[in-house]
């Protein structure tokens, strides 16, 4: 016996045995981060005026209302009750993180709506005076059946969406800040409980987002059989590269300042990341998801001499790669901290099944509904290709 | 006025907002549990219930009613203080079995089972002598009381000499289980 609590016998607290926050629980942050992240893409057009993302900025504010209507899918799928699910507005615990959800939630969606609302009113209105039927009906039920727009009205319209883009980045800031919160809040957890860990669920999130709508212009771009704006892709990398470096600085910082203070948690921390989290953690999260993007974004991020299609290829396979490296971010955070009781001195198993409410398959479904979304806000709204709905004027 | 007139749409807006504000507060005092708030962001009369609940979790009495010679057994030993669940398990089904049984003896009464010694493992009764058992007490950890019984399993069998010291039964070479003998 050498005194390392591990060589004692294991011992699992009753209450540890099985990890009760599943697969939905880790796609609940994913999905919210996208949300945050996207939006950041489409402030950094509305609010620092980067022309280069002019392209992609509407299409990353609506991928971000797309993707924060779909945030509340895995919780529900998670709780068993949604009936119960206004609960936790209804009657709210004032001294529970948890309570605070639905209003920073609610909050943010309302101003998502509000701006994609205010950003294509111009195009809204244009149509429901244009179309008859129930499109022209939609239309002018989305108009509010006001159908005039007067300079006065989008030179109005044109400052609210300023505000509210200014406005968006804090509240993206304190929607997925508070969600690391959850976690950085739970002080039994040693692999949680840690004051940065809002900030790395930030940054990361904002890396996520960036991605998706990496992805999304490219997908559309080879859809509609256009050119990706040069660009506009180069801008979107250097976004990227620049918020994958502080996401796995942070990240890196916070597992060097736990293992170098070697508390009494470390030796179940080490444990936990050299067996249980090797392949999701070393492997993907590391190697795969944070080494080789931060070594292969720089050249589609800062070379000019790059073909266009080797460029959007670049950016593509990194984007790809950083969205599974923020994906295992969340699987090592959420499960990884479930694996290990309580009593630092045994471990449990995460039964991931391909069936069921919170299976595999479940979670692709909930994964693919914002790009449904996505899909069907493009019927809706001229969201795509960019400069479709100028002639109506739309508000930039 | 001409500025009221381009912010029409807002102004509707404003409205709407404010009238589904008004919607959810007016759900609240519909939504809201009467005994809601009164000793905190829970319903007060939930504790009523819950305690009013049957427990699943067996009480010593319940075991003794069965198992008369156990309790002789522990009487007046410092194991007198451990509940039956602590080593046996819950016997959750064992007792309701034997409540059936007690008024028609052809109902099976579940026996206990031999523990893998696997804390995973649910098992209803076990039938234990297995070192772990023992072990999650009384082995020694930093901050054990000082007059608490505590080993370190390897010095102490060595000590005490075990015939079979790898074996899951070896503290029962000298001790009993329920009487903590010697």
């Amino acid at each position: 016996m050498d005194g390392h609590p591990l060589h004692t016998a294991p011992f699992i607290f009753p209450n540890d045995a099985h990890p009760a926050w599943s697969i939905m629980i880790v796609l609940y942050p994913y999905i919210t981060g996208m949300v945050a992240g996207a939006f950041v893409v489409s402030s950094m057009y509305h609010v620092f005026h980067r022309e280069a993302l002019k392209p992609v900025a509407k299409l990353a504010v609506v991928t971000s209302l797309c993707f924060c209507a779909c945030a509340t899918l895995p919780l529900l799928l998670h709780l068993h009750q949604p009936q119960r699910a206004l609960n936790v507005m209804v009657t709210p615990s004032p001294s529970s993180a948890m309570a605070g959800f639905g209003f920073i939630y609610s909050g943010y969606m309302l101003l998502l709506l509000v701006d994609v609302w205010l950003m294509f009113r111009p195009a809204i209105v244009a149509r429901a005076r244009s179309l008859t039927g129930r499109w022209g009906q939609l239309y002018r039920v989305l108009a509010l059946g006001v159908l005039d727009i007067s300079p006065g009205a989008a030179a109005i319209d044109q400052r609210l969406i300023s505000a509210l883009s200014v406005l968006g980045i804090p509240v993206a800031c304190v929607l997925h800040g508070y969600v690391g919160f959850l976690f950085g809040a739970i002080k039994a957890n040693p692999w949680w409980s840690t004051s940065l860990m809002p900030v790395i669920f930030l940054s990361s999130a904002i890396v996520s987002g960036i991605a998706v709508v990496i992805l999304v212009y490219l997908f559309l771009c080879r859809w509609s059989g256009i050119e990706a704006e040069p660009e506009c892709m180069r801008a979107l990398s250097r976004l990227l590269w620049m918020f994958l470096i502080l996401a796995v600085a942070f990240e890196g910082v916070e597992l060097l300042h736990i293992a170098y203070e070697q508390e009494a948690e470390w030796h179940v921390i080490r444990e936990l990341l050299g067996s249980k989290l090797r392949f999701s953690y070393g492997i993907v999260q590391i190697l795969i998801g944070s080494l080789i993007p931060l070594l292969i974004l720089p050249l589609p991020a800062f070379s000019h001499r790059l073909a266009a299609r080797c460029r959007d290829s670049w950016s593509g396979v990194a984007a790809v790669l950083v969205l599974f490296q923020v994906l295992a971010m969340r699987w090592n955070v959420v499960v990884g901290g479930q694996l290990f009781s309580k009593s630092f001195r045994g471990f449990v198993d995460y039964p991931l099944t391909w069936w069921g409410r919170e299976g595999l398959i479940a979670a692709a479904v909930v994964l693919a509904m914002p790009l449904v979304l996505l899909f069907g806000a493009m019927k809706i709204l001229p969201v795509w290709p960019p400069g479709i709905d100028d002639h109506e004027g739309t508000i930039q | 006025m001409s500025t009221l007139r381009d912010s029409r749409h807002l102004w509707l807006l404003a409205g709407l907002l404010g009238a589904a504000a008004l919607g959810m507060m007016l759900l609240r005092t519909v939504l809201m549990p009467a005994t809601y708030g009164i000793q905190g962001p829970y319903r007060a009369e939930a504790l009523a219930e819950i305690a009013a609940q049957p427990s699943l979790f067996p009480a010593d009495a319940t075991c003794h009613q069965c198992h008369e010679k156990v309790r002789h057994e522990r009487d007046g030993t410092l194991h007198e203080a451990v509940r039956c669940a602590h080593c046996h398990g819950l016997a959750v089904d064992h007792v309701a079995k034997a409540r059936l049984a007690a008024a028609d003896p052809s109902v099976p009464i579940p026996p206990a089972a031999e523990w893998d010694g696997n804390f995973l493992t649910r098992i209803d009764l076990y039938l234990t002598k297995d070192r772990s058992t023992c072990l999650s007490c009384h082995e020694q950890v930093v901050g054990m009381p000082a007059d608490f019984k505590k080993i370190d399993p390897a010095v102490h069998l060595e000590e005490q000499g075990a015939s079979e010291p790898t074996s899951r039964e070896t503290c029962f070479e000298c001790h009993g289980g329920h009487d903590t003998a010697p």
